[in-house]
Parts: structure tokens; C-alpha cells; sequence
């Protein structure tokens, strides 16, 4: 039956008048036929006319792989192909490889080596991998890195991909596979623990059959589609919109502009104010743009495909503003103000000065250093960009967020405010997540389809395209450094000085929340290093660019570059080897606890073991002699080292990056725990972690225990994941949480053995007293029913079977000190990470040849997941140095808005990544542990401008720009060299 | 974004395509014309679809003329033992296009036209065609003509007629060829690209030398084959006519690499191709 209720308004119209094809074709071993629209693509009738959801879509534009099926036996990716043209193809998906019962032996070896974080690109991932071992059952591993080159991961940085092929090749080709050799640092850990221990992780089986749940996978098959028209200009007046022609298309449901936003709903609320200035915005411009890609209106429709025409039929007429790209000009004093009401364009203006004499101290210094560090803008490009699916009900008044985030919570504080509704009335969900690195973090194109299902009473459905998620998805980076700093005639700091103007573009605030990392990045300066005196100034501005936020690091990477390669610019001019002078200088591991002079309190650590792990290593020596060699021949090699502190565990008031974390454990009556944790599982494995660590307090197997978080009606108000802050806040309260649930069940276990006994010990899967034991199972019968609490629970004791911790920082200070100072962070972590290049002298490329990096973050969890959260990092880290970029033509127009201009690593293009750790265990968390996974990003870009400048020293270029792409590298050497004439 | 509405039909052979042609545009592979499709740059209002037309789909020797029909897959090219005995920078080049799942769908004749494309993005088959003086078949209703390979993709404009179907690449003979690409990833837009085809002929060197991507348009540099034939690839002769090039090209400048680094690298890859073929 096919009831048309308003034929103007329905779909149903819409496609009669569409051109169609009629396709018969096979997929997955089942025959389909079916009459599609001409222009349906492949990837969109495998996923909503199939509802085969395990094909993932990450760029829209053939770039990333993650739609990558199997036609006629051979990988292609499915965005960019007609379902027309397939006609008559057998096609097969993830879907057909296996279960999560009966994972193939490919599949397997992707669990067992932990080739899969997020899980978003692991379907195409599998189908390519798949292909390369029919074709060729012993691939080497440059085979299999070339085999993957169409397939982008964001989170693994490749390596465990590849070691997951290679022996699930082994295994296909019927060899014993010995397990790998983990040279693993872990004194204590994992023997007698599940700390410590390399578990495979628990969704994994889901993720690689494709029973993933990512929000676009979720959508009910009546929701409309959201579509958002953004502005083509960085800066302008909005005269007039018109949306009639785009509101008479057949399909098109619903349009909203600015001036509905302002009339009905509220300005974005703030996510950060820290002495910062507030802009007021609106989730679509309202009479004016400040950045190219900014919301104009928004339309909800029956079908994607319909909400895009309906894009190009809404008429906007713009008065063009002058637009302001750099601080330079925004500071420039007739410079056009972005915001109409400020006085200029400086959001943020903060000075930290510690006690002493900074001008006498490096006027008198035997070594006087100054260095200008620029930096480009670039952003995180998880694979599965911004996804929110809106669902309002009218009769209970609630509107249902299913979305990707990484903070279910103040998402769903944000959208209450920013919608005008009761914070009760909203329910967030996030299921699983394809990436984040900080890029989710915010509620800002979110909020407009939960305003379109409120308008329409239906599901709203925006899945962003990757040239939004470019455009507007927050950007991060784009600084520049001007430092100075004096050294004694022994090589020893005197003071330092660092003036830090940040580009904001237009808001670091509301719609994001990314000002705060310049301040995040002036408290770091100091690095791993004693320092006597510190002044630092800070100044972020407002550009007519996208919204400045979070990415991996948020300003711990400013302060890592800016210190590592002043470091390596003062070596050179005292001239002495760039590590002893971070020798003469490292905090010694005898003196932590350390309060520096910004104030934080760093937790532990032994930098000097880790830079000589890393130094032996790389075989400093023997690369000296490799490296004489290869000059003859007119090849350049280079070696690079760079320290890394990484704060994590941010504790910061005034923002939703706050200082709190609960854990609610429940024990069933039969005897099994939920975890409920309002940190979020985003692919770095708190699933499996968590209950690595509560397992060991239960004394029960983590199999024992399910680790629910990503809803808000389901798990206590907390924080989510960021600022690797789930080893400290996540860990820590979980495994108070634990002993308190402990405590409580061995009082009733005491109860119910008799009463009389003064010591119950706790015993594997329950309690012992006088010789008997009690299982939990018994505990929890006995309480709930069989009898029930009267008879079983002491007096004293609640009758229930859960406790909740609330974990907090005891040494985060937020009252300042006389100068300033505060402790913000939790832990603090620390790397070296070496480098091996070879640099193209003709043509300026950047070969990295290796990477290592000595580890430490505390107590290991699991050591597979710490290893993976490093390589996945590097990657980001090389990356970000060597070729992503956001450019802005000179009217301020992003000139890369697909992954084919957005220069993601590829698996042939970065090394094998060697991890050695080295644990220094953190006395203010509960086990020891500490937060890690932005030392990548951190790290590895001053690591590799060391290297790279080493391998240049015969030119003696000094590499004052990044990234080091071989356009700006060649011109650097030409730079050099005609200068050396 | 997604397409734009358009009608679509699959001609089952050369013939059917030749009609239905004169209403709409070949796809094959497709995939730089879906990528300009769905930024709704290029929105033709009906596709023939030309992918599964089995009677173009070969590579084979014409005498020492090296033929592949135009819905020959890239990834076939790649493999073909034939193409890297024959025509080695084919091989090469092939192999570089993009990733294993486009070159599972893309074509060589698909490749040559990308460069009129909006998204424009690969040249690296045009750019031996050109250097092996190749030829381009092209066939309507009315009958077939040749076009040269270097005159082909270097015109400003594309010389196919709308009525018009690549039925064929036809690529020259040598004794050693080699293709030299930069990108800045593996899986990557060139940045530059050279290939040379050298011959020996009673003691005399015959080269042809193409580059990509230093150019708004695939170059054939006729002045500095005609210099190292007479002098050698280290004389001073050849520098002059590679500095003269690089002189007188019109680079692109874009997010891969700017038009003053794509004049730089121009005598370097020329060079290394140059080189790698002797």
C-alpha cells in the first residue's frame, strides 16, 4: 500500500520524477533487484537501500577507502561509483567475511595485534587486505603498506595494520605464528595482575564484521536529511536569503535560517572562559558571516540527494566585507572588527611573570638565544566526521541526540542551553565513534538539525561531508612564538621569555573551544627543564578563519615545539650536542614531585633514562659513520631527538574541560558487574581497560564486567575523553569506585557467612571468613530475592549492590599563587622520541625513514592499547610536519577542502614505529597510571625539524617554516646555498 | 555532496555507444568525473556508460606499436607483462595512478581526458603517451581518425568531438623507457612527472621526453630531446634547453606544490627520467 498524504511533500513524488535505473545485481552471495535514481551511488544503496551499514563513507570523494567494497572480486571503492554501474556485478561488503562468532583468519589477526582503534575504516581496510592476499599469499610488508595506500587511517598510524596482515597472511598460509616479542618495561605489572596485561579488546569482533553502531548507522528509515548551506565568503553582510525555490522542491520538508535561530532558539553557549573575551553567536549567521563556511540556512528533505539540490536552490545575496586572515591585520588599527560590539579583534590577552629579574637575568647570561617559531594551521579529520541524529518527541516532550561526540555530557548541557529546553528534557547517546582527537568536542553545527527535528516533529539525520568537516570542523595550531632565553657559560637555563600570538580564527569560545590552548601552551614552556625565571605573554586574536579548537595536544604541542627547538637552536650556538644540553638542564627523577614555575606539580619521571633508551636505540654512533657515508654520495641523512612533557588529566575551571569524573559500579544479583563511566570509549579502548582495572579490585576476570558509558540517562554526569585524561580520572575513580563496592559487598558477605567475624578476607570471585566462602553470585541473590536484605544486609549498610566515586585531582590548585601561578593538570607523562631522515636535495622531499620514541606514562593499563595510542600518534605527528595544511587564499577562501588537497598519511609513506617504556609510576592517581596518546603530535614534529635540520647542516638551513612540505624545504636549501655564495 | 539528477544507459558495444553518444557523455571508470560530478562542478545530463564495452578492453602489439583499448583497467596495464617488456614507463606510470582500488576501475583513455577535467587530477598516462609519440583513435559514426598523442594532450581544449569515442591509445616503440613522478604521498596528485623513450639507432640516441604537471598543459620538450641527441644529457647544451624550459612553461600553483617549485624540479626529474632510460 503507498498512501501519499501531501504529494508535494513527499518522496515518493520526488523520485517518479527522477531519472531511474533499474539494477539487478548480487551482493554479499543474495541476488537484489531494484529501481534506484540514476545518480544513487553505490556506497548509498548498500548502506540505506541494504541497510548494510559495516561500508563506512569518510570523503565523499574517493580518497580515504573506507567504502571500499568488493566488485566482481576486486576493491573499489563504492562512493565513487553508480549503483547503475554495477549493474549486474556480484559485489561483496564486510559483511561477508565473517561474524563476530566466526571472525575469519584475517579478522582475527586484526584483534590479536590490535589493528583497529575507532573501527571506522577497518571494513575497507579489511576488503583491501583481503584482495592483497588472494592476489599474493606472502606479501612483504611494503606490499601490503602499497596494497593499503588507498585506505586512510587516522588512529594506528598503519603499523599494527600492517603486523595484523602479515600474520594473518602467515596464519592463511598455514604457518605456526610464534607471538610477537614485547619488550615491555613492566616491573610487577601483568603477571599477577590484569593490569599490565595485553588484552585484546572487547568490540573488536563487532568492529570488524561490520557491526559497528556509528550514528549515521542509526537512523531510523523515516528521517529527513539535513543538508547545510555555508558561505562562500570569509567575511560579509547576508542582505537577503531566499529559500522559496528550494522550499518548492519535491522532498524538501523544512528550511531554517538565522533569523529563525535568533527568534526562536538562544546564542551558542560558551565552552571556555578563562579570562577570555565572549563573542555572540547563533549556529547560523544572522544578518552577517565571519568565516568562510560559516551555517546560512539549513534544510531538512526526504533523501540526501534532494537536501543537496535543494543546497543549490537557496538564494543568498552578500555584501562582501573586507577579511581579516592573520593578526597582523586584525591587530592593524583601522582593521574591520569582527564583532561589531568588541573594541578590537583580541579575545584573549593574559601575562604570567614569575619572581627574578628576567631582562637582567638573560642580559647577563653567557649565551643569549633567540628563535621565531611559526607554525601552521592544521586539524584532527577523524574519518567519520561530526554525525548527529535529532529525534524529538512531541507527545513526551524529549528530544533523543544520537551523536558522535566525545562528551555525551556537556553536549547535552549545550544543547539544552543552546536550544532553550529543560537540560532533562535532552538525552544524549554515542555508540560508537569514528575518531575524535578533540575535534568533537563541541556543540555547534550539531545543534542545527536538533533544531530541525523540533521544527519538524521527525528525525533529522546530518552525516557532514568531509568539505564541512574542513571548512568548519575546528581548526587548530596557527601560532607563532617569538622566544628568548639565556644559558650560563656551563650551558644551564637563566631564564626565558615567550611571547605567544595565537590565530583564533573567528571564535575559540562558543563554537569551539580552542583559545584555552594557548594558555595551556605558555604554562609548558618550561618543558623538562629546571628553569630560575619565566615571563611569558599571551595574545590570541579573531580572523575571519574557521573556528579555533581542540586537536591532540591542545598547546602542550606549542610548548613541546617551542622548547625542543630552542633547545636545539641554543645547542648550536653554544655549541655543544643538542641532548647533553638537555642533560645539563632535566628535571632529576630524585625531585619529583615538581612544582614549576607556572605551578604545576609534575608527578614523576626520569628523563634521563629515556633519552639514553632512545639515544642507544638509534645507534647514535654508528648513524654519525652511515651519515659521513651517504653525504659523499650526495644523499642527506639526518637524526633528530625531541623531549616531550605531556601534561593530561586537564582539570580546568571555567569550561567543560572541568575537573570531575564518577563511576557508578553495579553488581547484578547473579553476580556479574556493570561499569558505568562517564568517560567515553572514542577507540582507545576503555571498554577493555576499565575492566582490566576494576577486574583486579572485584578479583573477578574482566569478562565479568560490562563498561557502559555514551548516555546521559544511563551513566552518572562525567567529563568524557579528552586531554588523555582517562588513566587518571577515568582509572582512578573506577577503581575507587571499586574498593567502596568491595567494601560494601564484604560487610554483607560478612553478614551472610554468620556475622561474627571480625576478618572476611576477599577472595577470588567473593569473600572467605572462618573457612567458608560466599561467590558474589550468592551476595547478589541473597540480597536482591533469595531471601532479600533484611536478613542478609548489616545494619548500617545500604541495601543495594552499587556504589559511585566521584574522582577529583587533590593537587589541581585553581586559587592563584601572588604570581599567577595554578596546577591545571594531573599527570605528567614524558616521551623521547628519535628520528631517522633523508632529506631530497633536489627536490626538497622528506623521506622518514625511522621513529622511535622511549615512553613513559606511569603504570601501563595494557600495554598493546598504550603501544597503539603511540603509533597512532607518530603518524599524526609526521603528518602535521610534514604535509597538512589548511590554506587560505587571499580572500580567505580554504583552499583545501577535500582529502585529495588535505594531505593525510598514507601507509607507505611513514616507518615502522619502535615503542621501549620505561614506568614511572604517578603517586597521585590511584595505580600509578598516566594519561598518554597526544605525545605524538607533540613530540614528533620538533623531532623531525631536528633531524631534518641535521640533515641539512652542510647547508645550514635553519628551517623557520612548517610544514616542511618540499616546495618550502627546496626553497629553504636554495635559500641556503645562495647565501653560502 | 552527491550528483545531480541525469539519465544513464550501458552501451553493450562500440556501435550502441557511437549512438547513444550523441546525447551524453562517456563514463568508464568514472572517478574524476564522479568527483567533479558530486561537487556538482560538471552535471551531464545523460551518462553512457562505455565500462563494460569488452570489445576495447586489450593490450597487444601492432607491429612495435604497443595498442590498449580504452576500457582497459589501469590495473590491468599495471600488471601486464607485456607492457612492462615493451613499454616500461607505461608500466610504471599505470602502477602510479592513484590507489589498487581506482586503478581496478580507471582506464588509460579515462586518464588522458582527466586533464580537461575540473578536478583535473592525473596526467601520468597522457604524459607517455606524449614522450613515446603516440597516437589517440578516435571513432564516431562517421568513421575513425587518428589524433597525435603530444598534439592531444597538450591542446588547450579537448580535441574529441561530442559524437566522439577513445577507442584505442597507441603507444611508440623503444629500446628502454622510464617514468619519473613526484608526489607528495604514494597515493597522490603528481607534483611533477617525466617520462623518457630512448632509442639507439646505428650509434645515434633518439630520445622523447614529456613532463607533467610543470605545465598548465603535458609538455613535450622537442628542444632538449634534439639536445642530448647531438651532445648528451651532461652537456651544457642540455641544461641550456631544460633552463630555457623551465624557463618558458606556465606551472600550476596549487595546494600540492606551487608553480615556482614545479619550475625548479622540472630539469631535475627530466633529468633522472632521462637517465633512467639510457
Amino acid at each position: 500500500m503507498n498512501i501519499i498524504a501531501n504529494p508535494k511533500k513527499t518522496a515518493g513524488t520526488a523520485a517518479a520524477k527522477s531519472p531511474m535505473a533499474k539494477i539487478a545485481l548480487t551482493v554479499n552471495g543474495e541476488g537484489y533487484e531494484a529501481e534506484v535514481p540514476s545518480r544513487t551511488l553505490l556506497v548509498d544503496f548498500i548502506r540505506q537501500g541494504l541497510q548494510l551499514t559495516g561500508t563506512h563513507t569518510g570523503c565523499d570523494d574517493g580518497r580515504c577507502g573506507a567504502c571500499t567494497v568488493h566488485v566482481d572480486g576486486e576493491p573499489t571503492k563504492s562512493c565513487m561509483v553508480l549503483a547503475a554501474q554495477v549493474d549486474g556485478c556480484s559485489i561483496e561488503t564486510v559483511e561477508s567475511i565473517g561474524t563476530p562468532e566466526q571472525l575469519s583468519p584475517l579478522q582475527r589477526a586484526f584483534k590479536q595485534h590490535h589493528g583497529l582503534q575507532c573501527g571506522y575504516c577497518t571494513p575497507g581496510m579489511l576488503m583491501s587486505a583481503k584482495d592483497l592476499l588472494k592476489r599474493n599469499p606472502s606479501p612483504t610488508e611494503a606490499e601490503v603498506r602499497h596494497a593499503i595506500a588507498g585506505n586512510i587511517c587516522r588512529c594506528t598510524g598503519y603499523h599494527n595494520i600492517v603486523e595484523a596482515i602479515m600474520a594473518g597472511a602467515a596464519e592463511m598460509r598455514g604457518e605456526k605464528v610464534a607471538p610477537a616479542e614485547h619488550k615491555h618495561h613492566q616491573p610487577g605489572g601483568g603477571k599477577d595482575t590484569w593490569v599490565g596485561k595485553r588484552i585484546e579488546r572487547s568490540q573488536d569482533a563487532r568492529l570488524l564484521t561490520g557491526y559497528g553502531q556509528y550514528a549515521a548507522d542509526l537512523a531510523p528509515s523515516n528521517s529527513l536529511h539535513c543538508a547545510i548551506l555555508r558561505s562562500p565568503h570569509a567575511h560579509a553582510r547576508i542582505k537577503k536569503i531566499d529559500v522559496s525555490k528550494a522550499l518548492a522542491l519535491p522532498g524538501v520538508i523544512d528550511i531554517i535560517t538565522g533569523s529563525d535561530v535568533k527568534r526562536d532558539y538562544k546564542p551558542l553557549p560558551p565552552t571556555i572562559n578563562i579570562a577570555m573575551r565572549l563573542n555572540t553567536c547563533y549556529a547560523i549567521a544572522v544578518d552577517k558571516v565571519v568565516y568562510n563556511g560559516e551555517p546560512v540556512a539549513a534544510i531538512a528533505a526526504t533523501d540526501p540527494y534532494i537536501a543537496e539540490d535543494a543546497l543549490e536552490a537557496i538564494e543568498v545575496e552578500y555584501e562582501l566585507l573586507k577579511p581579516v586572515l592573520e593578526p597582523s591585520d586584525a591587530l592593524a588599527k583601522d582593521a574591520p572588527l569582527l564583532y561589531e560590539d568588541w573594541q578590537d579583534n583580541k579575545c584573549l590577552e593574559y601575562r604570567f611573570a614569575s619572581h627574578g629579574d628576567l631582562r637582567g637575568a638573560i642580559d647577563g647570561s653567557a649565551h643569549k638565544v633567540k628563535l621565531t617559531v611559526p607554525h601552521h594551521r592544521y586539524t584532527a579529520v577523524p574519518l567519520e566526521g561530526r554525525v548527529t541524529l535529532a529525534a524529538w518527541d512531541r507527545g513526551a516532550k524529549k528530544l533523543t541526540v544520537t551523536m558522535s561526540t566525545q562528551a555525551v555530557h556537556q553536549s547535552r548541557t549545550l544543547l539544552a542551553q543552546g536550544l532553550g529546553l529543560p537540560e532533562a528534557s535532552v538525552h544524549v547517546i554515542t555508540k560508537d565513534v569514528g575518531g575524535g582527537f578533540g575535534l568533537k568536542l563541541q556543540v555547534d553545527g550539531e545543534i542545527i538539525p536538533c533544531m530541525l527535528a523540533l521544527r519538524t516533529g521527525k528525525p533529522v539525520l546530518w552525516v557532514e561531508t568531509r568539505e564541512e568537516n574542513l571548512l568548519s570542523g575546528i581548526h587548530s595550531r596557527d601560532y607563532v612564538l617569538e622566544m628568548e632565553g639565556g644559558f650560563d657559560a656551563d650551558g644551564r637555563f637563566t631564564a626565558l621569555k615567550v611571547d605567544i600570538v595565537g590565530n583564533c580564527g573567528c571564535d575559540g569560545t562558543n563554537r569551539s573551544s580552542g583559545a584555552g590552548q594557548l594558555l595551556v601552551g605558555a604554562f609548558y614552556f618550561q618543558g623538562n627543564y629546571q628553569l630560575p625565571i619565566y615571563e611569558t605573554n599571551v595574545l590570541g586574536v579573531v580572523t575571519n578563519k574557521a573556528p579555533y579548537g581542540a586537536y591532540r595536544g591542545y598547546g602542550k604541542d606549542i610548548a613541546n615545539l617551542g622548547i625542543e627547538r630552542f633547545m636545539e637552536a641554543a645547542a648550536k650556538q653554544i655549541g655543544i650536542d643538542s641532548n647533553e644540553l638537555r642533560r645539563r638542564n632535566f628535571i632529576e627523577k630524585e625531585q619529583f614531585p615538581y612544582e614549576i614555575l607556572t605551578g604545576a606539580i609534575y608527578d614523576s619521571g626520569d628523563y634521563r633514562t629515556i633519552l639514553s633508551m632512545a639515544e642507544e636505540a638509534m645507534n647514535v654512533p654508528e648513524f654519525r659513520t652511515r651519515q659521513e657515508e651517504a653525504r659523499k654520495e650526495g644523499r642527506y641523512l639526518g637524526l633528530g631527538f625531541a623531549m616531550v612533557l605531556e601534561p593530561a588529566g586537564g582539570s580546568v575551571p571555567n569550561c567543560i574541560f572541568n575537573a570531575h569524573e564518577t563511576t557508578t559500579i553495579r553488581m547484578m544479583p547473579e553476580g556479574d558487574f556493570l561499569v558505568l563511566t562517564g568517560m567515553q570509549e572514542i577507540g582507545q579502548g576503555i571498554e577493555t581497560s576499565y575492566a582490566q582495572v576494576v577486574a583486579d579490585q572485584l578479583k573477578v576476570s574482566p569478562e565479568n564486567i560490562r563498561i557502559i558509558c555514551g548516555n546521559t540517562e544511563t551513566v552518572p554526569y562525567g567529563l568524557g575523553a579528552w586531554s588523555s585524561r582517562g588513566s587518571s580520572f577515568g582509572v582512578s575513580s573506577a577503581v575507587e569506585c571499586a574498593k567502596k563496592l568491595v567494601a560494601k559487598l564484604q560487610a554483607m558477605a560478612g553478614n551472610m557467612l554468620g556475622g561474627q567475624f571480625n576478618d572476611v578476607t576477599h577472595v577470588e570471585g567473593g569473600f572467605e571468613a572462618g573457612g567458608k566462602k560466599i561467590t558474589y553470585r550468592e551476595i547478589g541473590n541473597g540480597v536482591t530475592l533469595w531471601p532479600g536484605p533484611l536478613v542478609t544486609v548489616p545494619v548500617g549498610t545500604d541495601p543495594n549492590l552499587e556504589a559511585t566515586h566521584t574522582w577529583t585531582h587533590s593537587k589541581a590548585r585553581w586559587i592563584p599563587s601572588d604570581v599567577g601561578s595554578l596546577s591545571i593538570y594531573t599527570n605528567h607523562s614524558s616521551c623521547c622520541y628519535a628520528c631517522e631522515v633523508e632529506v631530497d636535495v633536489e627536490t626538497g622531499k622528506i623521506s622518514v625513514n625511522r621513529i622511535y620514541a622511549a615512553h613513559d606514562s606511569g603504570v601501563v593499563v595494557n600495554p598493546m592499547i598504550v603501544d597503539g595510542q603511540v603509533h597512532g600518534g607518530v603518524v599524526q605527528g609526521i603528518g602535521g610536519v610534514l604535509n597538512e595544511e589548511l590554506r587560505y587564499d587571499a580572500d580567505g577562501r580554504l583552499m583545501n577542502k577535500s582529502l585529495w588537497t588535505y594531505l593525510l598519511p598514507q601507509a607507505p609513506d611513514v616507518p615502522k614505529i619502535e615503542v621501549g617504556h620505561w614506568e614511572s609510576p604517578s603517586p597521585f592517581t590511584s595505580i600509578g597510571s598516566k594519561g598518554c596518546g597526544e605525545g605524538g603530535p607533540v613530540g614528533v614534529p620538533p623531532a623531525v625539524m631536528n633531524a631534518v635540520e641535521d640533515a641539512l647542516k652542510p647547508f645550514g638551513v635553519e628551517l623557520s617554516v612548517t610544514p616542511l612540505s618540499p616546495e618550502r624545504v627546496l626553497s629553504l636549501i636554495k635559500k641556503a646555498q645562495e647565501k653560502a655564495v | 555532496m552527491r550528483p545531480a539528477e541525469f539519465d544513464f544507459v550501458r552501451a553493450a558495444n562500440v556501435a550502441e555507444a557511437l549512438g547513444y553518444l550523441q546525447y551524453g557523455s562517456p563514463i568508464a571508470g568514472g572517478q574524476s568525473l564522479l568527483r567533479d560530478m558530486r561537487q556538482r562542478q560538471l552535471s551531464p545530463r545523460r551518462l553512457v556508460d562505455i565500462s563494460h564495452i569488452d570489445e576495447l578492453d586489450y593490450i597487444n602489439m601492432d607491429g612495435d606499436v604497443l595498442v590498449v583499448g580504452a576500457t582497459t583497467k589501469l590495473a590491468a596495464i599495471a600488471a601486464s607483462p607485456l607492457v612492462k617488456d615493451k613499454c616500461d614507463a607505461l608500466h610504471q606510470a599505470a602502477g602510479f595512478i592513484g590507489d589498487v582500488q581506482i586503478r581496478n576501475r580507471g582506464t588509460a583513455a579515462g586518464n588522458i581526458c582527466g586533464t580537461w577535467s575540473p578536478a583535473g587530477w592525473s596526467v601520468d598516462i597522457g604524459v607517455v603517451l606524449a614522450a613515446s609519440k603516440g597516437e589517440v583513435v578516435v571513432r564516431s559514426v562517421s568513421g575513425e581518425r587518428r589524433i597525435d598523442g603530444a598534439e592531444f594532450v597538450a591542446a588547450e581544449k579537448s580535441p574529441i568531438e561530442v559524437s566522439e569515442l577513445i577507442t584505442e591509445l597507441r603507444f611508440g616503440a623503444a629500446d628502454k623507457s622510464a617514468y619519473v613522478r613526484l608526489s607528495r604521498r604514494t597515493a597522490d596528485a603528481s607534483i611533477g612527472s617525466a617520462a623518457a623513450f630512448v632509442t639507439r639507432k646505428s650509434g645515434r640516441l633518439e630520445l622523447g621526453l614529456a613532463l607533467g604537471q610543470v605545465h598548465r598543459r603535458i609538455v613535450r620538450a622537442t628542444a632538449v630531446e634534439a639536445a642530448v641527441a647531438s651532445h648528451g644529457i651532461d652537456d651544457l647544451a642540455t641544461d641550456l634547453a631544460l633552463a630555457e624550459l623551465a624557463r618558458t612553461v606556465s606551472p600550476p600553483d596549487t595546494a600540492h606544490a606551487n608553480s615556482e617549485y614545479r619550475r625548479s624540479i622540472l630539469p631535475v626529474i627530466a633529468k633522472r627520467a632521462i637517465r633512467a632510460a639510457l
